[in-house]
């Protein structure tokens, strides 16, 4: 029994020696004050009417078919390395790029924000408040 | 004999299959700890500084107990280990499911995708099956050796 207790003090000790050396050596791990969650967020709100945005959907295929912000191009997590290009080739750094996804608590947009700004370094990029629900909702 | 050197390939096996998900889920995790730390959050379980601490402890637990499952001596540790973990993704895909959350919970970094919560849980139920089967088999195949 105690040789088990030793065990699994080793390996927790291990294995929080390897977080701690991942925390301080790893490039992409956020800064304790930079990784919360709904950072980065903008809400339908504070888009001007007539503003030009680059939308991208961070859904599946089968739900941007099914219906998506005129304009929106496709960005999913799991096509990601397909979809890039494009979505590269009409980035403009003056206007606002909005990345949405299903609903108000889906953070695949906010993933997928969180990419394009410290591994592709693109400005003005925001994720969108409540998602598509939002979307649908103030154009009904 | 016979029986005994079948359950030795199968336990094999079945050890190879529970190390290698864990050791691949831990290291995809640390590939992109800022998108499993945003994976935690969206639960809206834990404050944020303790899934800060959780976003870097589980990738390093599952890698570390990944390997030391291949050790006799740390076998029943890591194997409780990874066993508490695999529990609490069940429990967290439940809630998620019982809230009617469409989440990723990051499980498993990004390399395994469920269509459904019922593959999910199926999925992590064969694990923790596998987990105590390597676990049982290894003290029984002992026990043969020995006598």
């Amino acid at each position: 029994m105690i040789s088990f207790f030793k065990s699994c003090l080793y390996l927790l000790v291990a294995s929080t020696l390897m977080a701690l050396a991942i925390w301080v050596v790893h490039p992409k791990m956020p800064r304790y004050t930079e990784g919360k969650l709904g950072e980065g967020g903008i809400f339908l709100s504070q888009l001007a009417e007539n503003e030009s945005v680059l939308w991208i959907d961070a859904r599946s295929e089968k739900e941007f078919e099914d219906g998506h912000i005129p304009g929106a191009m496709l960005l999913s997590l799991d096509a990601f390395d397909e979809q890039i290009e494009s979505v590269m080739n009409q980035y403009d750094p003056d206007k606002i790029t909005v990345i949405y996804c299903s609903e108000d608590r889906c953070q695949t947009s906010q993933k997928i924000a969180e990419i394009l700004k410290r591994e592709f370094e693109l400005q003005n990029v925001y994720f969108l408040e409540g998602g598509w629900e939002a979307w649908k909702e103030a154009h009904k | 004999m016979e029986g005994g050197s079948q359950m030795k390939y199968i336990l094999f096996i079945v050890r190879f299959f529970a190390s290698a998900v864990f050791f691949l889920s831990g290291f995809l995790k640390v590939l992109n700890p800022g998108g499993f730390l945003l994976d935690i959050q969206a639960f809206a379980i834990f404050p944020y500084g303790f899934a800060y601490v959780l976003s870097l402890l589980i990738p390093s637990l599952e890698i570390i107990c990944s390997i030391a499952l291949w050790k006799k001596s740390l076998r029943p540790a890591s194997t409780m280990i990874l066993s508490i973990m695999t529990v609490g993704f069940i429990v967290l895909v439940t809630y998620e499911e019982w809230q009617g959350l469409n989440l990723n919970c990051g499980c498993f970094g990004d390399w395994l995708f469920f269509p459904n919560f019922y593959t999910h849980i199926g999925f992590n139920c064969i694990l923790l099956a596998t987990l105590i089967l390597n676990l049982e088999q290894g003290d029984h195949a002992g026990k043969i050796k020995a006598n």
